[in-house]
């Protein structure tokens, strides 16, 4: 039994392989993935890298080092307009950055797993309700929305992270239902019916599985509509509060010409995180996409 | 002959479509009984009602009208839960061996998905053990039990298919069609291997096809459908030799044969089969049939036993 056990974990990880194949072909992907692991592992250590406390202001004697250049204060990335490490305020805002992003998304897809496989799978007035929700929601203005709510639950990043969860999950809803009624049309579904398998076992152990790659594509896609949600949020000052740093608010200090102008250390790096997290996770997205397609072998 | 294991009454189905007063007749009030140890063949044109037939007699799909009975248990009103317990009883083998088996699982996972449902207390090595047997049963190598249905052949997955349905140790098959989606040469390797499971495992067959050859090789009984009606069932004997109904003398006549280099006795049909949702009046053959009388625009014929124990639906003379 030890044997069967083996070869079956065997056949498994080569079928893995098989995905893992095809996404390596695509360079964007992988560059992407590259991208967002440094993002990552940064964000992880985020104390070892920073060399300075985020949130202090930099001192030399009595003196705050005020709008340092990277060459004149000596650090990577010089310092804000309150004399406070750029890089090190950049390094930990990913870690707002990235977990605003996995935790708001992985509210939206359960939410829209569930609520998109009763709508498709059973249909009728469970349907109709689901989705005339889905439409309702669908027509909130979400950033309105989301500003108002922020500001009266007091503004904090958990806030946002179950804010942005909860009015994100009807793509994933409408394309959990959109393909369970393809898949519970199938012959395999209604041999499942045929040997007399529950609802919850056709639609957890054949119906899910079988829309899982949507579903995790949409899923990336979302996450990275997620960060710039939060980044906009942050920047508009209702997300991530200061000092807590977030790229969305370090970007708030180019409200001011001066900095605009004549300091681009300050804005310049937490504008490219945004934009290269965002851009890095949608190649992800688009490389898992053709990756997971099954049928498109060679 | 003998029990009754399938007892079909009076039994509708009608499809709603947008025009409510219009549904789809895809069924349209068929009774007739299957009878334990023998093979049914269902026959009839595409659309005729013979897959729905099936999934009826299954009660995969409710009926609009009528009942089933399987051994004296009437299938129509049982609860959910009772049902699915009843389903290990009969099952199905479906058309088409890409689409009935589920891509993400091994043949091992799908094998074993039945004892799992059915037998909840067995343990991995039991249901090990069980389904070794079953791929040996289907002429598969114990090897293929980790592969995925895409790395199989056409005929080799129907063979797993042919499996899971006789996991169970049912009584009773559906075969919807079960070889026309291979080739013809894996066909015949396929029909034998159901004849053997039959025979192994004393099981009772409802065979849909519209292969007249398969049928004519397979079952003891047939039943020809035409426009979700019954218009003639019998032995295999009395409907091959005495061809009493007019639809079932074209449809033999078109069964192709080498030996014969007449063509002319070929009845060909004109026209299409008139659409389900807006049959014609009276009996539904007759915009087709050469022998059309006044009678059969007014009035549908009934089914009729002949001396030899054959139903015919027709209001020709006939013995």
């Amino acid at each position: 039994m030890e044997n069967t056990k083996k070869r079956f974990k065997r056949r498994q990880s080569l079928f893995k392989t098989d995905a893992w194949k095809r996404f390596k072909k695509n360079k964007l992907a992988l560059l992407g993935t590259a991208v967002i692991l440094i993002m990552i592992l940064a964000a992880i250590f985020a104390p070892v890298l920073a060399q300075n406390d985020p949130y202090i202001s930099l001192q030399e004697g009595s003196t705050i080092l005020k709008n340092m250049s990277p060459s004149e204060s000596g650090t990577i990335l010089g310092t804000d307009s309150i004399g406070r490490d750029v890089f090190s305020r950049l390094v930990y805002a990913a870690r707002v950055s990235m977990s605003v992003g996995l935790v708001a998304v992985g509210i939206s897809t359960v939410i829209g797993i569930v609520l998109g496989s009763i709508s498709g799978y059973f249909g009728g007035v469970a349907d109709m309700v689901i989705m005339r929700c889905v439409d309702v929601v669908n027509c909130f203005p979400v950033m309105f929305l989301i500003i108002i709510v922020a500001t009266i639950l007091e503004p904090s990043i958990y806030n946002i992270m179950v804010i942005i969860g909860l009015c994100n999950w009807t793509g994933t809803a409408r394309l959990v239902r959109g393909e369970i009624l393809r898949v519970r049309e199938m012959e395999y579904v209604q041999a499942a019916v045929s040997l007399g398998a529950s609802d919850f076992r056709i639609i957890f152990s054949h119906v899910i599985p079988n829309v899982m790659a949507p579903i995790i594509v949409e899923a990336t896609m979302q996450m990275a509509r997620a960060i710039m949600t939060e980044a906009s949020l942050s920047y508009l000052g209702c997300g991530v509060q200061l000092p807590t740093a977030s790229w969305g608010n370090m970007l708030n200090e180019a409200n001011n010409l001066a900095t605009l102008t004549s300091r681009p250390w300050q804005w310049l790096p937490a504008g490219a995180c945004i934009f290269l997290a965002v851009l890095s996770i949608n190649f992800i997205g688009d490389g898992l996409r053709d990756a997971l397609d099954a049928k498109q072998k060679k | 002959m003998s029990e009754v294991m399938i007892d079909v009454q009076n039994l509708k189905k009608y499809f709603p479509t947008s025009n409510k007063e219009k549904p789809v007749k895809a069924v349209d009030d068929i009774t007739f009984q299957i009878f334990k140890g023998e093979t049914l063949g269902v026959v009839g044109e595409s659309g005729c009602g013979k897959s729905t037939t099936g999934r009826l007699v299954l009660n995969l799909i409710e009926p609009t009208e009528g009942t089933v009975s399987f051994k004296g248990q009437e299938l129509t009103h049982l609860k959910r839960k009772a049902m699915r317990a009843m389903r290990g009883e009969m099952q199905i083998i479906f058309q088409d061996p890409y689409a009935s088996l589920d891509p993400r699982k091994t043949v091992f996972q799908i094998l074993a998905e039945p004892y799992q449902i059915h037998h909840p207390e067995m343990g991995r090595d039991e249901i090990y053990a069980n389904v070794t047997r079953l791929i040996d049963c289907v002429g598969l190598r114990p090897e293929h039990i980790y592969r995925y249905p895409h790395e199989f052949s056409g005929g080799q997955r129907q063979r797993v298919g042919i499996a899971r349905a006789i996991a169970l140790n049912p009584e009773f098959v559906v075969c919807d069609e079960p070889v026309s989606a291979l080739d013809v040469s894996i066909q015949a390797q396929v029909i034998n291997l159901m004849q053997d499971i039959k025979k192994e495992f004393n099981l009772t067959y409802m065979f849909i096809s519209h292969d007249l050859r398969i049928i004519k090789h397979f079952c003891d009984r047939v039943m020809v459908m035409y426009l979700g009606n019954i218009v003639e069932m019998g032995t295999k004997k009395a409907i091959y030799e005495k061809r009493r109904h007019p639809y079932t003398k074209a449809l033999l006549s078109a069964i192709p044969n080498i030996k014969s280099e007449d063509h002319s006795k070929r009845i060909l049909l004109t026209g299409d089969i008139p659409s389900p949702v807006n049959p014609p009046s009276g009996c539904p053959f007759h915009p087709r049939c050469s022998y059309c009388m006044d009678i059969c625009k007014k009035e549908k014929p009934c089914l009729r036993t002949m001396a030899d124990g054959t139903q015919v639906a027709c209001h020709l003379e006939m013995d």
